[in-house]
């Protein structure tokens, strides 16, 4: 650990920044600089979501990965964003004045706004040191960045002898580009990369929902999610399942602002997180299935012109798999598919029960993520009575798909043992998806039902 | 005026409060080489050190005089104070040490009699 490694990941994760705002401006552009910097969290996690997808497919297709290539991909990608952009239109606010008017700041976004950094604070002072413990992460994730670092590339022989060869290499790809930038392959300091990504995720739901909720749902909901024990001890752990957990909740976030604005820049932005989210860790794709699936069935009544669009997304992201689907096969490596086989589950009905109450005691176990489920069974409630139907239906749906989804992944790998044990079964983690999702769902449901309440008085 | 100003200047408090407060207490500490250095007192288990660096190339030039000398079985390992040491384990005893010791310094070397890390 040193001052020059954190300076070099500074720089790392501004890059990833600049790349992210010319994939915004492709996106949907900003109306003002202003406007640009509450959505500064959402570009940042844009550039990590598309250079992650553009170095899966570098890595793919036997491009070495050194700071020259990081640099140009990077050029790629943001010259390319910015031709779409101005293909569709977009330019640039007039330049900011030197002169602006002072910005406002509540008190209720001082006080929370205060409390989530210094939670940040805290965080970046426990991973500064941090010691590479997590099984799955010096296993298997950091040697593979490791490898990718010194070799430039997915050395066959090393890949083939590791744990988890299924699981597309952008995180490591994503570790490799921070021991390039460190200089060395520092697996202390790396743990702030991490820091970088959970900042990056808390800044894009802050942009994307102020305005939309009250401060005080928003931030209240964020902090009980961050302060929750899972998220404070593991968030900066180096492997995929918060990157995983943060590019899922983003896209479902997306996905709703899609279907109650019809804005198509939030599908787009919504097929890019859940396309990164598949390439992060194989449980994207079931991920990607749960909130597409919701959205495809509250659009129901408009499905003549909606289904369409959802299924290009969903079409969209799985391409974006495709050539690392095809390493894996060329290189005989395992799929990633259920240890139980196609119809393996039917054959394991023992299993079925036991995993669905096994998801549902982590979810509600509030030695892991304290009241957040709870509170999103009661927001959602509260949506179905006096809020709108459709949003409440999706946020339904998600969560029920996303409990179906974790309960499979016991029930269909019969090797599993029925634990919490984060050793022996990757629930606890897995289950950080739908709790990420509740810093957005809880708040807009809440204030939905709120809306509509006052509106009837 | 001063109402618009108010918000910030919480934000700020609350923000530098952290720092502050950590930094007060001085910056983290970390063991030095010295205090990683256990000396062999009465019986048990001992390691030899033939040294300790920051730098591997170097305590592996070390490691490689030792062997060249006829020493086996002389490793490089992290001593867990962020420094590697060149080291002769499993010594069963005080006097074999000192003989050891005394055997090496003929040939060149300041050999450290040491307690093993628990």
């Amino acid at each position: 650990m040193s001052l020059g490694a954190i300076v070099g990941l500074v720089a790392l994760n501004l890059w990833l920044f600049v790349v992210g705002v010319c994939v915004l401006f492709g996106l949907r552009g900003w109306n003002s600089w202003v406007e640009l910097g509450r959505l500064s969290g959402l570009a940042y996690m844009c550039g990590v979501g598309s250079l992650g997808i553009v170095w899966v497919w570098q890595l793919t297709f036997s491009i070495g990965m050194s700071l020259a290539t990081i640099f140009g991909s990077g050029v790629i990608v943001g010259v390319a964003a910015v031709l779409v952009g101005l293909r569709l239109g977009r330019r640039l606010p007039p330049r900011p004045m030197l002169r602006m008017p002072p910005l406002r700041l509540s008190l209720v976004a001082a006080l929370f706004g205060g409390l989530t950094a210094v939670y940040l604070e805290a965080q970046f002072r426990a991973g500064r040191l941090a010691g590479l413990y997590e099984f799955d992460a010096w296993s298997f994730w950091v040697p593979k960045a490791r490898a990718i670092y010194y070799f430039g590339g997915l050395d066959g022989q090393f890949f083939q002898g590791l744990a988890g060869q299924s699981y597309p290499p952008l995180v490591p790809a994503l570790e490799a580009a921070a021991f390039h930038f460190m200089g060395a392959a520092d697996a202390v300091t790396l743990h702030l990369q991490f820091w970088f990504l959970l900042l990056g995720f808390v800044g894009a739901v802050i942009g994307l929902l102020a305005g939309r909720v009250p401060r005080l749902l928003l931030w209240g909901s964020l902090l009980l999610v961050l302060v929750t024990p899972h998220v404070v001890d593991y968030a900066l752990q180096p492997q995929a399942d918060f990157l995983l957990d943060e590019f899922f909740a983003l896209g479902a976030l997306l996905l709703a602002i899609w279907l109650r604005d019809r804005a198509d820049w939030a599908l787009c932005g919504a097929t890019l997180f859940l396309a990164a989210a598949m390439l992060t860790k194989r449980e994207g794709y079931v991920l990607g299935v749960c909130a597409l699936l919701a959205a495809v069935v509250v659009t129901r009544p408009q499905a003549r012109s909606l289904w369409p669009r959802l299924v290009a997304a969903g079409l969209v992201a799985a391409a974006l798999t495709i050539p690392w689907r095809v390493l894996l096969v060329a290189r005989d490596l395992e799929g990633g598919g259920p240890e139980a086989g196609g119809l393996g589950l039917l054959s394991h009905l023992e299993r079925a029960w036991p995993s669905l109450r096994l998801t549902l005691s982590t979810l509600f176990d509030f030695h892991i993520w304290l009241i957040v489920v709870p509170l999103l069974v009661l927001a959602i409630l509260a949506g179905f009575i006096s809020g709108d139907r459709q949003f409440s239906g999706y946020a339904a749906l998600l969560s029920i798909l996303c409990v179906a989804a974790f309960t499979w992944s016991t029930w269909a790998f019969p090797s599993l043992p029925i634990t919490k044990a984060a050793a022996v079964n990757p629930i606890v983690r897995f289950t950080g998806a739908l709790v990420l999702a509740t810093v957005w769902l809880v708040p807009l449901l809440l204030a939905d039902a709120r809306r509509t309440e006052a509106a009837r008085r | 005026m001063r109402g618009r100003w108010a918000p910030w200047l919480i934000l700020l408090t609350i923000v530098l409060s952290y720092p502050v407060i950590v930094l007060a207490g001085g910056s983290p500490r970390f063991p030095s080489a010295r205090e990683c250095i256990h000396p062999a007192e009465g019986e048990g288990e001992l390691e030899a050190v033939f040294g300790r660096f920051r730098d591997r190339g170097a305590a592996v030039a070390m490691r490689d005089r030792a062997l060249a000398v006829g020493f086996q079985e002389i490793d490089v390992e992290g001593d867990g104070c962020g420094f590697l040491k060149v080291v002769l384990h499993e010594i069963p005893s005080l006097a074999v040490g000192r003989d050891f010791a005394a055997e090496a310094r003929n040939v060149g070397f300041t050999v450290r009699l040491e307690r093993p890390p628990r």
